[in-house]
């Protein structure tokens, strides 16, 4: 049997965080795929047929209103996994999973990775214990929308696209950047234009620079000091955005 | 539809330099105070006061200034015109 080293296992911190003899079971049924940035993965009412682990690249998860409006409901770069519930059970989405930032995902077809959470428990446990952090992210976001300003939401936002891509390089639209904090694009613009006034970022097209990491965790409200401490309870005992 | 744009000024201007396509004058309006109510929601305590002392301006495709709304206004109070709380002035 080959020993898969947890050098080999990629970016992605869930896969690297599984006992060895877990990861040997999905090992062989783990295929590397490319998503382009824009890349819708599932709609809301569509069948979760796969199961997504960022290595590079990252993952929002928008609830879409009737009018086709969308707001973030959580994001997961390689820190997480994108559709893991389907490891419970048959299950549909609620919401829409758009790649914000193109990168290598581990990809592993849903009924193999239910097969194989029916037979190790610790598997089942992970995905608890993952769910109960997405969970209190997303409860967290909600108070964000509801408390915080414009600007430190955006603040916030940057920060953790940072942490999950691991560069100060964001290739970020306005118009992304709007519709994960539910505002309108002008509103993006100028919160960015006053970051960059303070020479806190520097914005292009496409694309936003983090130039002051610590001026912006300074104008970035209390969540995001809570989010990055949120780690996994229990048997596991990892913290997700931990640096590597 | 033709080309608004939604500074922001003060002692500097912050830019758009993007742009919204927008049907008329009125629909600017709407979506200035839109973007208001967005800029200063939640906006109380020490850190908000700081969007109080800016004015937004709206201007058009040819960089004519079409709208001045200082964000010190309560967005909520569209009152359009005449309702003596709208210091919202257009500028032609």
């Amino acid at each position: 049997m080959t020993t898969l080293s947890i050098a080999n296992r990629g970016n992605n911190r869930l896969l690297a965080a599984l006992p060895q003899s877990i990861y040997a079971v999905l090992q062989p049924h783990l295929k590397e795929v490319t998503f382009k940035q824009r890349k819708v993965l599932f709609e809301p009412g569509d069948a979760l047929d796969r199961v997504y682990f960022p290595q590079s690249g990252m993952v929002s998860l928008l609830i879409i209103t009737t009018e086709g409006a969308g707001i973030e409901a959580a994001t997961i770069g390689r820190e997480g996994a994108v559709g893991l519930q389907r490891g419970l059970g048959k299950r549909r989405a609620f919401t829409r999973a758009n790649v914000q930032v193109g990168g290598t995902f581990s990809v592993i077809e849903a009924d193999r990775f239910e097969k194989a959470v029916r037979e190790h428990d610790v598997l089942r446990n992970t995905i608890t214990a993952y769910t109960e952090v997405l969970l209190a992210e997303a409860q967290q976001i909600v108070a964000c929308n509801a408390l915080h300003t414009a600007d430190a939401r955006l603040a916030r936002w940057l920060l953790q696209t940072r942490d999950r891509i691991e560069s100060p390089m964001l290739p970020l639209t306005q118009e992304f950047l709007a519709q994960m904090l539910g505002v309108r694009r002008t509103t993006v613009t100028l919160v960015a234009g006053s970051l960059q006034a303070a020479g806190l970022i520097e914005y292009r097209r496409g694309r936003i620079e983090i130039l002051d990491a610590a001026r912006l965790e300074d104008a970035a409200c209390e969540c995001y000091g809570v989010m990055q401490h949120q780690h996994l309870p229990g048997t596991i005992g990892i913290d997700l955005h931990a640096p590597a | 539809m033709p080309l608004y744009f939604f500074h922001l000024a003060n002692d500097y201007e912050i830019e758009d330099s993007e742009g919204t396509d927008l049907p008329d004058v009125q629909s600017a309006r709407r979506h200035a105070r839109t973007v208001v109510g967005e800029l200063t929601r939640n906006s109380d305590g020490l850190l908000g006061k700081q969007w109080a002392r800016w004015t937004m301006l709206v201007k058009d495709a040819n960089g004519r200034r079409i709208l001045s709304i200082p964000l010190s206004q309560d967005p909520s109070s569209d009152g359009g015109a005449g309702n003596g709380k709208d210091r919202s002035a257009d500028v032609r």
